[in-house]
């Protein structure tokens, strides 16, 4: 008998060792036949046991054997699996070399032994044969046995496991106990294959989630898992874990691909499709185990955080109103510029109208100037219209974005909002902005309401300065390490009390007599909702100094 | 909306029907106005009305350009915005007041409320945008045919 086919023999049963007590397993070797003749010849490499056993396969287990290690799983989820799945590491050596041993010795393939550590019994013998055959075996029979450990210390494992089983069911939230030793083999032969790059190899071979999803199952569950996912009992929960990921396949492939890295756990955001039919948003943490611990426990917990997504989208949208209600706060402060500033294409416009009648109503009409000052009407009404649409969207109700954005242009679109306000208070304006910036990620309506917002401050401080020349209002903007940016306004006012520092962000802090004191802690939520900082503070020459970073786009996942 | 200083001329303009074949008079030069406005679209706009009521002038980006190519006596009347950066329309007035006190002027702004001190600070009179252009031109009609100086012989 060849090949990976289940052998229709009963294990032969070593000389002396009775098939009662001991724990006996049939071997199929074929996929490590080479591994085993370049041991065999003085080869190898470092690590070669752990390889040999996840390439030798079990193909029959006898009672004693199932009983010994195959408790969560039983026999058909043992056959066909790596031995090393059911060999305690630490015995992967002793195990490995026997079999090389065994294997190499041609033909007899006699039994040999050696004596491990086992809970299960006192002076364990491990036991491997083979029958004559002139070349490798295909096959060979592995035992374990020794004097069953007394009563007490058997009974106290089995009693540790039940305390265990009982802790997991009362521990608080949702836990899923899931024995992934299946995937083992599935990722032994990709390795084999000489695979490294799971998600890479993944790619277009999604069948290879599926089938994991069916394969590995979930051993146990408790009392917070059957809640969280609707079920009638924890036992519901019990079977392949397929059901889990239904919701977020790409969930299952990420946890897949966290398993064949050998990380020591993994987390994210998932939706749970739960059995009564909703669809709840869950924190998943996975830990897999690590030898010496039980291969054969990963545990899965949930957190259901639908309420909390829930609660941070409704922050979103007061955040987003209140942006906007200053933001229409800043219209109405800045209402004397646009008013004045709308005015003037719309005079232009009205006074190009009567010249062009004045035109037509002579004797001879002069068509030629009709039509030039046409012109000029026409782009009168388009610069009007803009300022207005410019106002509509500072006005508008939008949700937050988050688009590559160049700082410098809009700094130069909240300018426009304050144009006529610097030219009525005489304030001159020096604007140094850094060629060359990188995008950052943004919402250009609510960056332009932070500088519309820090200018509109320098500028009431300075009209609040007196009417002495030099009134001087200055702006930067420049590079950050990491691919952010950085936007710097100055002002030659009376700069911030020091004891007024620390509140300047406060909501509702004014220093103005008919200020809201929402303008600057607006500023500070758009600048922190954006991933920035923004600082206030006082130049050493003089005058208010306000700095906000904001951050590049971030390293792709 | 047009503010006047009436401590000089409420009484020739208080009667201003239309006056105003002032500047049909035969000159010895046609006379010549500034229009003084940062505003592009207003400062051509000016100047094609101007142009069909068959004066002439010329046009400022801003008071600096204006006072870099005036010369006492250069010009007939000034016609200048108020608002406009580095320097507004009041200081342009208060120069010159020292350097030309005979040069009339008009001022059209969006910004009315600032009228009382275009006035102070020397303005005939001060129209708010949008310019009525009919009173403007009348003003103007008045201003040259009353006001105008005698230009100095080349």
């Amino acid at each position: 008998m060849t090949g990976g086919a289940p052998s229709t023999t009963a294990p032969v049963p070593p000389p002396g060792v009775g098939p009662e007590s001991a724990a006996c397993w049939e071997v199929d070797l074929s996929d490590v036949l080479p591994l085993v003749e370049a041991v065999a010849t003085g080869g190898g490499w470092p690590d070669w046991e752990a390889a040999l056993l996840h390439g030798a396969r079990i193909v029959d287990v006898n009672a004693r054997g199932l009983e010994l290690v195959g408790a969560p799983v039983g026999q058909q989820a043992m056959i066909g699996q790596p031995v090393a799945n059911f060999c305690p590491p630490e015995s992967w050596a002793i195990l490995a070399e026997l079999i090389v041993a065994v294997a190499a010795d041609r033909p007899a393939h006699a039994l040999r032994t050696s004596g491990i550590h086992s809970f299960m019994f006192r002076n364990a013998i491990l036991s491997v044969w083979g029958v004559p055959e002139d070349g490798l075996p295909d096959r060979l029979w592995v035992a374990v046995d020794g004097d069953m450990a007394d009563d007490r210390s058997f009974w106290a494992v089995r009693a540790s496991e039940q305390r265990y089983r009982r802790l997991l069911h009362h521990l608080p939230g949702a836990l899923l106990q899931v024995d992934a030793r299946a995937v083992g083999a599935i990722f032994y032969e990709l390795r084999s294959q000489g695979v490294t790059d799971l998600a890479a190899h993944l790619q277009g071979r999604e069948e290879l989630v599926v089938t994991a999803r069916k394969l590995v199952r979930v051993t146990a569950a408790n009392h917070g898992a059957a809640q969280l996912f609707g079920a009638a009992d924890a036992e519901t929960l019990v079977g392949p874990i397929d059901y889990v990921f239904a919701a977020s396949p790409d969930t299952a492939r990420r946890v897949m691909i966290a398993h064949f890295e050998r990380r020591r756990s993994h987390g994210e955001l998932m939706k749970v499709r739960t059995f009564d039919g909703r669809l709840i948003d869950v924190q998943l943490t996975v830990t897999f185990p690590t030898p010496p611990e039980r291969l054969d426990v990963s545990l899965l917990s949930f957190e259901d955080v639908t309420e909390r997504l829930r609660t941070e989208v409704q922050l979103r949208q007061l955040q987003a109103d209140y942006s906007r209600a200053a933001r229409i706060a800043t219209l109405g402060e800045l209402a004397s510029s646009i008013a004045h500033e709308v005015n003037q294409p719309l005079s232009a416009i009205a006074m190009n109208a009567e010249t062009s009648l004045r035109w037509l109503s002579r004797d001879e009409p002069n068509l030629a100037k009709v039509d030039a000052l046409n012109r000029r009407i026409a782009d009168s009404a388009r610069h009007a219209s803009e300022i207005v649409q410019r106002i509509r969207n500072m006005a508008a109700k939008h949700a937050p974005e988050r688009v590559p954005l160049a700082l410098n242009a809009v700094v130069e679109e909240a300018l426009l909002f304050v144009g006529h306000d610097l030219e009525a208070r005489a304030i001159t304006l020096s604007a140094a902005m850094a060629a060359a910036l990188p995008d950052v990620p943004g919402d250009r309506v609510q960056l332009q309401q932070v500088i519309v917002n820090l200018l509109l401050n320098s500028v009431q401080a300075l009209a609040q300065h007196g009417d002495g020349g030099g009134r001087l209002i200055e702006l930067r903007t420049e590079a950050e390490a990491g691919g952010g940016v950085r936007f710097v306004i100055r002002d030659n006012g009376p700069g911030i009390a020091a004891e007024d520092l620390d509140r300047v962000f406060d909501g509702f802090f004014t220093t103005k007599a008919d200020g809201m004191g929402i303008g600057l802690a607006v500023c500070q939520s758009i600048i922190a909702a954006h991933g920035g900082t923004i600082v206030a503070a006082n130049h050493p020459d003089g005058g208010a100094l306000f700095r906000f970073s904001l951050p590049g786009r971030p390293a792709a996942a | 909306m047009v503010l006047l200083r009436r401590a000089r001329d409420r009484a020739t303009l208080g009667a201003a029907s239309p006056a105003p074949t002032a500047r049909f008079q035969p000159l010895s030069e046609p006379p010549l106005i500034a229009i003084v406005d940062d505003d592009a679209a207003m400062r051509e706009a000016l100047d094609d009305l101007l142009q069909v009521a068959g004066l002439s002038s010329r046009t400022y980006a801003g008071a600096a350009a204006f006072l870099d190519d005036h010369a006492p006596g250069r010009f007939d009347l000034l016609i200048t915005d108020l608002r406009m950066p580095q320097m507004d329309g009041v200081e342009l007035l208060r120069r010159l007041a020292a350097t030309d006190p005979g040069l009339p002027a008009i001022v059209v702004t969006s910004d009315s409320p600032s009228c009382g001190q275009a006035i102070e600070a020397g303005a005939l009179a001060c129209l708010g945008k949008p310019v009525d252009d009919d009173a403007l031109l009348l003003l103007i009609d008045v201003v040259l045919g009353r006001e105008r100086r005698e230009r100095p012989e080349h």
